[in-house]
């Protein structure tokens, strides 16, 4: 960075820019009501489902003794029946190797799918993490400056 | 690799902020110490912080598991003491944005990767001697390979041993260790492009390397 830095910090954004994020690796869990029983589909960012976890749920009466556990199938889905007259809060654990997220259910709502968060269209992703990546990228250009003077 | 809200107890999370705060003290101090241009390394850190938040997106699927770059070793080599730091604030960023990763087990997160990035530039360092591509070659190699491989037993190591008593012991130690295995690919790919790197920059920027 001694000859010139600004040519180098430039080139590094501009590798970034084109590096941009189009995959994403974090886990997701969307359920949804089926008649009386919670439907789980859990998966990483990208689709690929989370195959074989571990899934916990508690009741809202009891919330730290488990109500089931179970074991998601090839495709990342689960199902079971709440009791709703126990509790209509939920909370869903799924996990593999550390990965996965816990979800709370609200049964109380007519909507069918609830848990949606975090799902961000591929162009929301690229936005967010331009904004991230030019802020470190300023910071850069910021002590650059300073080595300058 | 990254460790979601959730899956770890309280006391490790703390005790993980704990650890990467007086790390992070620790690193900025012999930075500040070592460095005869601390706002030049302060300028490449964004960078490379930069690029480490952005690589976590490229997602390479491994079933049942799902890897992606970490580039501890090369941030070790490039960043040295600044390593630690830099993969610290862009966990942050990747659990503030995205969700990737999560607020409560930030420090264990940092410790995991940053950790790894120190010990890989340790090695690099043991290993690279004086000078020629051939050692660069190779210490680039094992840096690469040891930055992926150290931070996969820290992150096995703390999920085995904080396994919760309602939770499938044996299911989930198989798991850790078919994710562990999943990495090895990604170790061999990460020692080749961190020599590879290497080599490069002792060609044309060999001030770059630490």
């Amino acid at each position: 960075m001694h000859g010139n830095p600004m040519k180098i910090l430039l080139s590094s954004a501009a590798l970034l820019m084109l590096t941009a994020p189009v995959f994403g690796h974090g886990a997701r869990v969307v359920w949804e009501m089926q008649d009386d029983s919670v439907h789980i589909s859990a998966s990483f960012d990208d689709g690929q489902p989370l195959a074989r976890a571990q899934v916990t749920v508690f009741s809202g009466a009891a919330p730290s003794v488990p109500y089931i556990v179970g074991m998601t199938d090839e495709n990342g889905e689960f199902s079971f029946l709440p009791d709703k007259e126990k509790s209509l809060n939920w909370d869903v654990q799924v996990r593999s190797a550390g990965h996965g997220d816990i979800v709370n259910l609200s049964l109380t709502e007519e909507s069918t799918v609830k848990n949606e968060q975090g799902k961000f269209t591929t162009l929301q992703i690229v936005l967010m993490s331009a904004c991230v990546v030019w802020g470190f990228i300023g910071t850069a250009f910021f002590f650059a400056s300073r080595r300058r003077r | 690799m990254h460790i979601p809200d959730g899956m770890l107890p309280g006391e490790i999370c703390a005790a993980g902020y704990a650890g990467s705060a007086v790390l992070t003290w620790i690193c900025i101090k012999k930075a500040r110490s070592s460095s005869e241009d601390p706002a030049g390394i302060v300028s490449r850190a964004s960078v490379m912080a930069a690029a480490f938040f952005v690589v976590s997106w490229i997602h390479i699927p491994l079933p049942p598991v799902s890897v992606h770059p970490i580039l501890a070793g090369l941030m070790g080599i490039l960043l040295g003491w600044l390593s630690f730091p830099a993969i610290l604030v862009g966990l942050f960023f990747q659990a503030a944005m995205f969700g990737h990763g999560g607020f409560t087990t930030l420090g264990v997160n940092a410790l995991s990767m940053g950790g790894a990035a120190l010990l890989a530039w340790a090695l690099y360092r043991m290993l690279r001697g004086k000078s020629g591509e051939r050692a660069i070659l190779i210490s680039g190699f094992a840096a690469g390979f040891a930055g992926v491989s150290f931070a996969v037993i820290a992150v096995g190591t703390v999920l085995i041993l904080t396994i919760p008593a309602y939770i499938n012991t044996g299911a989930e130690v198989s798991a850790v260790l078919a994710m562990a295995a999943a990495h090895l690919p990604l170790a061999l790919a990460e020692g080749i492009f961190t020599a590879l790197v290497a080599r490069f920059l002792l060609r044309v920027k060999p001030d770059m390397l630490m």
